[in-house]
């Protein structure tokens, strides 16, 4: 069976998290084309098609995977931008973080993350998590409509 | 007079024609006959008038006295009233009478008073009337008025006057003008005409009433505003008109030959309705005709009324009298007939004169010429002449004067006419026969001397004493005058009887001369006053009193300082207050006024001073005062002296403690003694008998004690009789009392007992009869010994008690000296044996002495000895008499106190704080030494006694640093009966400054009675304390801003860890998940190249990574355990327990445990960390119980430590070592390997975090091998049985 895939944005500054993530959806076989950025500027250029990303098909991702902790602009203020943003306030987002911390998953909500996720140490656990959020944002929930440009 | 004019017309017709001459002479002779006729007529119509006005003034001049007189009484009664401040009717009733106005005054109908009554008061009036004995008095009119008036006194109080009593007169407006005027001018005033309420049905007659006011007794009455303040009432006299006119006129209006009329109208105006009087109402007046004449003022005018009239003679006049400020007019009409009233005669007498000589002269002259018809003439002439003389005799003989006709040359009397012989009382032909010496008292030489030397043409009155037939003297007045008859000049005589007038005169001479000399010599002084006070004249016996002489005293007023005048009381009497100054101010008299003056001798003179002022008819001012004043410097001394002797005798009777009566002695006819009435009783009396003064006063003794006879009657009778007093005791059964009474009998028929109640004593007689025997028994009661030495013989006795008190039997000490002496102890038998010699040394000596004796058993007693020495007639001492009191628990006490006082003085010496007592007064009565020491003195001598010395040692201030006053200290407010503890106070002396601080704590000291008596204060100086704690205040201070600077430092340490652990979650954590995913994809990939050592060594990195993990995520959780804040609430632990149990099932399931789980009670805590607690200790139960079967895990809660309930989790696991118990709690501290069983070793520390968080402990005890018990406390918020009952109600 042929699945639709929509494209993901992880936004991920971790080499190595970025890999097992790949790896996870791979395992899954999301066909999919997963857009990666490594901090919360290149994020927003990708979203806003500018910079590097200035050449990118049009159309938002169906869910942006947003790890917390990032270099130059973290995953906090990539979240209140978005979400205070017209163009971009519907985009599902997935804060994923390796912290428990009750203050960042509190905030996470509070800007209007949609889920938030704490990466399980292990790797199998890992996968799983990665696989249901992949199958779950970009094969069966139905993104908002997308915006008219121009 | 026109027809004897015309008879001579007729005569001269006939003349004429015989002889021109003769009647030209007849002419003549007539011409001037007439003319001397017509002057002496006019003469006589003045003379007429003259003694018309005469009477009419003597009449009016008499109402007006009458009325003055009226007016007089009437003021004397408004004095009487007003000066006793109201009478009563039997006073009033006197008063009248005294004046004796029916005699002195007729006509009056009586003098009443009439009480103005507001209208509060009407109905107590009415009462008070009425309770006179007058039960149908009321006032009337009825009806409400804004005032009302009643008669409520009017003597004669009898007939027609009985229907005035009550008569309301302010309720008739013409009474109440009257009144009003009488009020507001404090004058007389006449009311309008009215009809008196006495006026019955028959002989009705015009009335009017004078007022007098009555003010009250001491009110101001000098302006209006306060004379109609001060009005109590009016004296006043209701006159029926025709009544006191006749009074007044003293029956002249009813004698037959009245010739006067009289008409009184009220007011000016002349009618019918204001007709007061009318002397002969019978005759019908020309009234409307006349209009009224009125002349103001008080001059009498006479007016002739010719206007109209006929009888041109007719005389009227008319005038105005003012009395008391009412108008009358009088009207005086002649009425009587001519010739009764004027004295005509002499007209006649010229007329019929001069005619006949002119006739006689022409007849002669006629005669002369024709001699026949001179003869005829002649003849007809007598004829006429006779007639003529018949008319003037006619005329003569009827007038109702007294005339007479007497021979000039030798005194016979020629004629008399018929009121001559009515006068006279001599028949008219005796006196025919008489000389007027007959009657006339003087010779009659001497009379007709006096007569012809003075009498010319126009006559002349002469005074004369004539004797009449009954030998009575009669002043008369004598009109003499010449006349012709029998051709003869002879004397003509009128004679008046004025021998009234003139005994009134003499009357009024006698009285003057009287008057003057009762002035000269009357034993009162008499002064008179002019206008402004100067004293024009006084008498002998003023001059005695003033002690200066006439002379010396005219000139002088009352004013004068000389006299120095003081009041009874000894106070000033200034000259303008003297009566004779305030008479003459007011124009009241002023009576009995007391002043005393100084005489030139400097004694002291007191004169009783009476004023009357002199006012003048129609005058208000006086223009003069006369006072009068007597000596009563005696009478006041001996008043003095007798007020001062009665009330000395009377306050004796008062308050003397025996109860007086005096009686008098009740007969009946037959002499006998049958009763005795009590005049007067004194206070003693009352209180004695129980009887009051006003009970017993007037009331016969049988009726007052209700005995018949009276009691002691026949011991009073013969008293009385034979004058002797007497006294008796007795047992008055009536008072049950015993009455020593004395009688003395003050005079005949009286007796007075003088009575005391001795009831008291003859109990007390009684009662020590009775206490004599009591005595002896309590003398045996209270265990006293007695003892009798007599000193002659040198025995002694000594009672039972005496010897029982030691210890003896009577028969065990004999009756000796000795006996107590050698029982005496040592130390007291000298001054014991000193003591009685003294005592019997000295009669003054008291013996009373304690000392020990010896009991029998050995030890001592302490007695109390109290001895007298009897002595004989010479003051020798024969015997000793004594008691023995047993004192020695008195004694014990007396020690145990003193030792109980010296323990407390032992206390209060060792006290450091300042003790002191003051009395009232705030004199220290008693101090420690520390008081020194606390006010700084040096030794507690130099310490002030007082508190009020305190303020010059030193200042004190309030801990507010303000100044505190005396009465502010402790020891005032104590006093007050303030209690207070600690009061600071801060103290300083003012001699060195030293300032301390002292706490002080007060109260009164209160008698049993609750009164402050004196105050305790403590002080103690707290100065180092203060200073500790000032600085501990600064501590404090300096110790919160320490604490926030270290809160500050732990914040910040805080975030830091916080921030720590943050980067230990995150940091850490993805490190070892790439460990973990890269060696699962290395497994992955590499899965089949591997040897069994190198999967081995991948699973291994894999395990390691993993319990890292944890091992990270513990610790942040234990972390996070420390920094979330507690929501604290009741937590059910039963549900805890369960969940937790739940929880665990994955784990427990495949286990044989046997669960003990009891209800738990509630607690008090976190919900979710004490499920933690429960987690982790039932998790370590499981854990180490895995190799149990069947496993046993108990939870418990039993006791309770510091409040909290003690629960445990026993297991019978594997245990521990107990020398390692310290270390079960410690964070990653574990006692067994992870091999046996695995954990982190986080678990029981947070156990003790979580509980330690709570307040409360943990603690663990076990043995290896031999399981493990968890102990935790928690506070409960209900018992187990609370909770028990709680769901056993569900």
């Amino acid at each position: 069976m042929m699945i639709t895939v929509k494209r993901i944005l992880l936004a991920e500054d971790s080499d190595r998290d970025a890999e097992l993530t790949l790896e996870a959806l791979a395992q899954y076989n999301v066909i999919n084309e997963i857009a990666r950025v490594r901090d919360g500027s290149e994020t927003l250029d990708y979203l806003y098609r500018r910079g590097q990303f200035v050449s990118r098909p049009v159309g938002n991702p169906a869910v942006v995977l947003l790890d917390l902790k990032m270099p130059k602009m973290d995953g906090l203020e990539v979240l209140r931008q978005m979400k205070s943003d017209p163009q971009l306030r519907l985009i599902p987002v997935v804060v994923m973080s390796s912290s428990r911390e009750e203050q960042d998953h509190l905030m996470s909500y509070e800007l209007g993350a949609n889920a938030y996720v704490v990466k399980p140490v292990k790797f199998n656990e890992f996968v799983n998590a990665v696989k249901q959020i992949g199958a779950f944002w970009a094969l069966i929930n139905e993104p908002p409509p997308e915006p008219h440009v121009g | 007079m026109n027809q004897h004019e015309n008879k001579i017309t007729g005569l001269t017709q006939g003349a004429i024609r015989r002889g021109w001459q003769a009647s030209v002479l007849l002419l003549a002779g007539l011409i001037t006959t007439a003319l001397v006729a017509l002057h002496t007529k006019s003469e006589v119509d003045v003379a007429a008038k003259r003694e018309f006005d005469f009477v009419c003034n003597e009449i009016k001049t008499k109402i007006l006295d009458r009325l003055s007189a009226h007016e007089q009484i009437l003021r004397s009664g408004a004095a009487f009233y007003e000066d006793d401040d109201g009478v009563s009717r039997e006073e009033w009733r006197r008063f009248t009478e005294r004046q004796k106005v029916e005699q002195h005054l007729p006509g009056i109908q009586g003098i009443g008073f009439a009480l103005l009554i507001p209208p509060q008061n009407l109905a107590q009036h009415v009462q008070e009337i009425r309770a006179q004995g007058f039960p149908d008095y009321h006032v009337w009119p009825d009806g409400k008025r804004e005032s009302y008036s009643s008669v409520i006194y009017l003597e004669p109080f009898t007939n027609r006057n009985l229907r005035a009593f009550g008569y309301d007169m302010f309720s008739e407006p013409v009474r109440r003008a009257a009144m009003e005027r009488a009020r507001d001018q404090d004058a007389a005033a006449l009311s309008e005409k009215i009809v008196l309420v006495q006026e019955t049905e028959k002989n009705v007659q015009a009335g009017t009433l004078m007022y007098v006011p009555v003010y009250r007794f001491g009110m101001p009455h000098d302006t209006i505003v306060q004379r109609r303040n001060a009005i109590l009432g009016w004296v006043y006299s209701p006159y029926r008109m025709n009544d006191l006119m006749h009074g007044i006129l003293g029956g002249w209006d009813l004698t037959d030959q009245k010739q006067i009329r009289l008409e009184v109208f009220d007011g000016e105006m002349v009618s019918a309705d204001t007709l007061l009087y009318d002397s002969q109402p019978g005759e019908t007046q020309r009234m409307g005709t006349l209009k009224s004449v009125g002349v103001h003022g008080d001059s009498v005018s006479g007016n002739r009324q010719t206007g109209g009239l006929p009888h041109e003679s007719r005389l009227t006049s008319q005038s105005k009298v003012v009395s008391n400020g009412r108008p009358w007019t009088l009207r005086f009409t002649r009425t009587g007939s001519l010739s009764a009233m004027t004295d005509y005669g002499k007209v006649w007498l010229v007329v019929f004169g001069g005619t006949s000589v002119s006739l006689l002269i022409s007849g002669l002259f006629f005669v002369l010429n024709t001699r026949t018809k001179a003869l005829q003439m002649a003849r007809e002439l007598s004829t006429k002449l006779a007639q003529s003389e018949q008319s003037y005799r006619n005329q003569f003989a009827s007038n109702s004067a007294v005339m007479l006709l007497v021979d000039p040359t030798d005194g016979t009397i020629l004629e008399v006419n018929a009121a001559a012989v009515s006068f006279y009382g001599y028949s008219r032909e005796r006196l025919l026969t008489m000389r007027i010496s007959d009657i006339n008292t003087k010779p009659l030489a001497e009379a007709l001397q006096i007569v012809t030397s003075t009498l010319s043409e126009q006559g002349h009155r002469f005074q004369f004493q004539h004797r009449l037939a009954n030998g009575a003297l009669r002043d008369v007045e004598v009109s003499i005058s010449y006349i012709q008859f029998g051709g003869r000049s002879v004397f003509h005589s009128i004679v008046f009887d004025v021998t009234d007038r003139k005994l009134m005169l003499e009357a009024i001479q006698e009285s003057e001369i009287r008057h003057r000399s009762i002035f000269t010599v009357m034993a009162e002084g008499v002064v008179l006053q002019a206008a402004d006070g100067t004293i024009t004249d006084c008498n002998l016996y003023a001059e005695k009193l003033l002690g200066l002489t006439r002379d010396e005293i005219k000139g002088l007023t009352s004013v004068d300082p000389r006299w120095r005048a003081v009041h009874p009381d000894g106070s000033p009497f200034p000259g303008e207050d003297h009566p004779a100054m305030v008479s003459l101010r007011t124009g009241r008299a002023c009576h009995d006024v007391l002043l005393g003056i100084q005489l030139p001798d400097e004694s002291r003179r007191w004169l009783n001073i009476n004023s009357e002022p002199m006012v003048r008819k129609g005058e208000t001012q006086p223009y003069a005062v006369v006072s009068s004043f007597s000596d009563i410097t005696e009478r006041m001394q001996s008043e003095v002296a007798l007020r001062e002797s009665e009330m000395q005798f009377r306050s004796l009777f008062e308050t003397m403690t025996e109860g007086v009566a005096i009686h008098e002695l009740v007969r009946d006819p037959e002499e006998h003694a049958v009763d005795y009435r009590i005049l007067d009783v004194n206070p003693a009396y009352e209180r004695q008998t129980g009887i009051t003064a006003a009970q017993a006063k007037g009331q016969l003794a049988s009726q007052i004690y209700g005995t018949t006879p009276a009691p002691y009657l026949d011991v009073y009778e013969q008293a009385t009789r034979t004058r002797v007093g007497c006294s008796f005791e007795t047992y008055f059964l009536q008072l049950q009392r015993h009455f020593e009474i004395s009688v003395c009998i003050p005079k005949p028929g009286f007796f007075a007992t003088v009575f005391m109640d001795i009831t008291q004593r003859k109990q007390s007689e009684a009662a020590l009869r009775e206490s004599e025997s009591r005595l002896r028994l309590s003398v045996q009661a209270a265990n006293i010994g007695l003892w009798d030495w007599d000193l002659v013989t040198n025995t002694v006795y000594y009672s039972p008690q005496w010897k029982s008190q030691i210890g003896y039997r009577d028969d065990e000490i004999a009756n000796r000296l000795d006996e107590w002496q050698c029982r005496t102890h040592p130390d007291d038998l000298e001054p014991k044996l000193q003591k009685i010699r003294a005592c019997i040394e000295n009669p003054q000596g008291q013996y009373d002495i304690e000392f020990r004796l010896r009991h029998k058993d050995g030890s001592y007693r302490w007695i109390n000895a109290l001895a007298d020495v009897l002595r004989d007639a010479d003051g020798k001492p024969v015997r000793m008499l004594g008691c023995h009191l047993d004192i020695t628990e008195r004694k014990k006490a007396d020690e145990a106190l003193r030792q109980s006082e010296a323990k407390l003085r032992t206390a209060l010496a060792s006290m450091t704080d300042a003790v002191f007592i003051s009395d009232v007064q705030g004199q220290f009565i008693d101090f420690n030494d520390a008081f020194a020491t606390f006010h700084r003195f040096k030794t507690r001598e130099q310490c002030a006694k007082r508190l009020a010395e305190y303020p010059d040692i030193l200042d004190v201030f309030m801990p507010s640093g303000e100044l505190a006053p005396l009465e502010q200290w402790a020891v005032p407010r104590a006093l007050r009966g303030e209690t207070v503890t600690n009061a600071e106070y801060i103290l300083r002396r003012k001699d060195t400054n030293e300032t301390w601080v002292g706490s002080y704590s007060f109260a009164p000291i209160r008698d049993k009675n609750g009164t402050i008596v004196g105050s305790v204060v403590v002080g103690r100086d707290i100065t180092e304390r203060k200073q500790a704690e000032d600085s501990i205040r600064e501590l404090n201070r300096t110790l919160e801003r320490r604490v926030q600077e270290r809160t500050a430092e732990l914040r910040a340490a805080n975030e830091e860890l916080e921030s720590f652990s943050y980067s230990v979650s995150h940091d850490l954590r993805a490190p070892l998940r790439h460990v973990h995913g890269y060696v699962e994809m290395l497994a992955m990939e590499a899965d089949g190249h591997l040897s069994e050592k190198g999967r081995h060594y991948l699973k291994t990195i894999a395990e390691a990574s993993e319990e890292m993990g944890v091992l990270i995520d513990n610790l942040l959780a234990f972390s996070r355990m420390g920094r979330t804040e507690m929501r604290e609430a009741s937590v059910d632990l039963d549900v805890l327990v369960r969940e937790t149990l739940r929880d665990m099932d994955p784990t427990t399931s495949n286990r044989n445990i046997v669960w003990k789980i009891p209800p738990l009670p509630a607690a008090q805590g976190d919900s979710a960390m004490l499920k933690q607690v429960l987690a982790n200790l039932l998790g370590n139960a499981v854990k180490y119980t895995g190799p149990r079967n069947p496993a046993e895990i108990e939870i418990g809660c039993e006791g309770e430590e510091n409040g909290r309930a003690i629960f445990f989790v026993r297991d019978n696991g594997v245990g521990f070592d107990p020398q390692y118990t310290h270390k079960l709690f410690g964070v990653f501290q574990r006692l067994h390997r992870a091999d046996e069983f695995e954990g982190t070793g986080i678990g029981l520390a947070n156990v003790r975090r979580i509980i330690a968080r709570h307040g409360g402990r943990t603690w663990a005890e076990g043995a290896e091998g031999k399981g493990a018990t968890f102990y935790f406390t928690l506070k409960v918020t209900s018992t187990l049985a609370q909770t028990q009952r709680n769901e056993s109600q569900l």
